[in-house]
């Protein structure tokens, strides 16, 4: 039995257990119930107590509640209770004060006795060693030790053991604490991070929205005042009195500057219908090759007189079940687009396209469109490359309102890079072949 | 063209004097060219590209330049001009039908003979033009 043990042997007993207490310190790290856990076990094990118990002080110093408590007869582990400051204000000051209670007779010992009665009669516990549990802060609880079925005179070493493993307690808990802080710390930092970046996403959104917004105004305004030009520069010429055959040009020219324009206001009614989703169609069965000859009229130069010939391959006329003024709205997006960027008139051409759909080609001999742009061309506000979206002029919405007019009628607005490097823009509709197929 | 000459009080018109038009829209080159007709020797180009070089090449009494124009547009050649010629930026009149605060500011800084917004009457191009034709 330990009874017989030396001094010297407790001691080496206790350091022992001290050092294996330290290594479960490092082991549990921030996880402070279980070194608790270990804590309490140690304490009823090396004293040869029946209960071992960690109490902590309330923020307000006027309650202990029990953290845990190991009762070494059942080796239980609990954790339950709490003692108020009013109900035992002698302990309360006497563990206040001193560092360490060592009550060898608790029922008598005047910091203890106030327990004597209905709690260590109860449990028969005749001796209580209790430790302060300290971290930097402060006081932070106590270690309580109670020797049941007899008493126990507490050895300087048991006091210092119990005060020690006190210390180990208040360690833990700063530990703890310290890793709680800085993970609270570091998770509103992120949350800080993340903040900022959504603030500068958010504000780079605006101000992209912003720009577009700007740059769609002034191509606006462009793309309206340049066939104004055209009507209102020609009316003056034609007052001023020039010969019949300018006369008869002048007017040619103010008469396609004045479809020019409402094809642009077209194009922005058409794109807010479209954005509300408004627009509707009307489709009836016509000649693509009237549409395509029309939009050549409408997005050509206002004063542009060759004509283009639309190409037909097969005999005869090829219909199509679409929106005829939407089809030519399409159409003349594209015949404008090659003026604008080849600077020469496109080619036109109608032929078979997939499963029995009719396809409309306009080709240019520009200089195409650049690497990795087929798409993005196709999206609101994007042309080629941001350089030229103020050089080039036009809405910026032209492909993308034609890209969804064409899907609005069944059909579908596509690129391809001409034989010759150009650009080849390409629509296909439901052909009207088929008489089968319903016309409204 | 059958349009009455037009008549400049004050001017010297000589047949030296040259005028670049640099446009891409053709109906906007059509006026220019109605209202010029007679005064000067005009040269066009239907974009930016080779303006600026053409610009420092030929000694022209007056460009009228557009800014939306396809591949180079109308600030490039300006600031194209500054580099190779910066002299002749005087003789550069900026023509646009998008006029904003914007383009004004990225103007402001050269020495430009001005900025006109479209639409304009066709009869004051000429008015406008005039003091810049001073070869006898």
């Amino acid at each position: 039995m330990r009874q017989t043990e030396t001094t010297e042997q407790r001691l080496r007993r206790y350091n022992a257990e001290l050092d294996r207490l330290m290594q479960v310190g490092r082991q549990t790290g921030d996880d402070l119930v279980t070194f608790m856990q270990v804590a309490v076990q140690s304490l009823t094990g090396m004293l040869q107590v029946e209960r071992a118990s960690i109490w902590l002080l309330r923020e307000d110093g006027a309650a202990l509640n029990c953290a845990c408590l190991h009762e070494a007869p059942d080796d239980r582990l609990s954790g339950e209770g709490a003692l108020n400051a009013h109900d035992f204000p002698s302990y309360f000051d006497a563990f206040k004060t001193a560092r360490v209670i060592a009550a060898d007779d608790a029922r008598t010992d005047p910091r203890t006795c106030e327990f004597a009665v209905g709690y260590l009669d109860v449990l028969d516990i005749h001796s209580m060693l209790d430790a302060q549990i300290r971290d930097l802060s402060g006081l932070r609880g106590v270690v309580c030790c109670e020797k049941t079925g007899g008493q126990r005179i507490w050895h300087e070493e048991d006091v210092a053991f119990a005060g020690a493993v006190a210390e180990y307690i208040g360690l833990a808990m700063e530990l703890s604490e310290r890793q709680r802080n800085a993970d609270r710390l570091r998770e509103s930092n992120e949350k800080l991070r993340e903040a900022v970046l959504q603030a500068e996403q958010a504000r780079a959104t605006a101000e992209l929205a912003n720009r577009s917004k700007t740059e769609f105004l002034a191509n606006t305004s462009h793309e309206l005042r340049t066939p104004l030009n055209g009507i209102l520069g020609g009316v003056t010429i034609l007052r001023l009195g020039v010969g019949p055959k300018e006369t008869e040009e002048w007017l040619d020219t103010i008469d396609r500057s004045g479809r020019s324009l409402l094809h642009t206001v077209n194009a922005i009614l058409d794109a807010a219908a479209l954005q509300d989703g408004t627009l509707s169609v009307e489709m009836t069965r016509f000649d693509i090759a009237r549409a395509a000859a029309e939009a050549i009229n409408v997005g050509g130069p206002a004063n542009f007189r060759d004509g283009i010939s639309v190409d037909v391959s097969g005999d005869g006329a090829v219909d199509v079940v679409a929106d005829y003024s939407k089809t030519v709205q399409v159409l003349a997006s594209l015949v404008e687009n090659a003026f604008k960027f080849a600077g020469e008139a496109p080619r036109v051409s109608v032929g078979p396209g997939s499963d029995g759909q009719v396809m409309v080609c306009v080709e240019d001999d520009g200089p195409g469109l650049p690497l990795g742009s087929e798409t993005t061309v196709f999206e609101r506000f994007s042309q080629a490359d941001g350089s030229t979206t103020r050089t080039h002029g036009g809405t910026g919405l032209g492909l993308a309102v034609a890209r969804e007019l064409a899907e609005l009628m069944g059909g579908v607005l596509g690129y391809r890079q001409a034989d010759g490097g150009g650009a080849c823009f390409w629509l296909e509709l439901p052909g009207g072949a088929d008489e089968g197929m319903s016309v409204s | 063209m059958g349009k009455a000459a037009p008549s400049l009080k004050g001017v010297v018109i000589g047949v030296g004097n040259r005028i670049l038009i640099v446009d891409d829209d053709a109906v906007n080159r059509e006026i220019f060219r109605w209202s010029l007709e007679g005064l000067c020797e005009i040269d066009e180009l239907t974009s930016g590209v080779g303006a600026a070089a053409r610009i420092a090449e030929v000694d022209y009494d007056l460009v009228l330049l557009d800014v939306m124009m396809p591949i180079v547009g109308g600030v490039e050649v300006v600031e194209d001009v500054n580099r190779l010629r910066a002299d002749l930026l005087p003789r550069i009149l900026v023509v646009t039908a998008a006029m904003n605060q914007r383009l004004l500011e990225q103007l402001s800084v050269f020495p430009l003979a001005g900025v006109i917004e479209r639409p304009y009457d066709p009869e004051q191009i000429s008015e406008i033009c005039a003091p810049f034709f001073t070869r006898q």
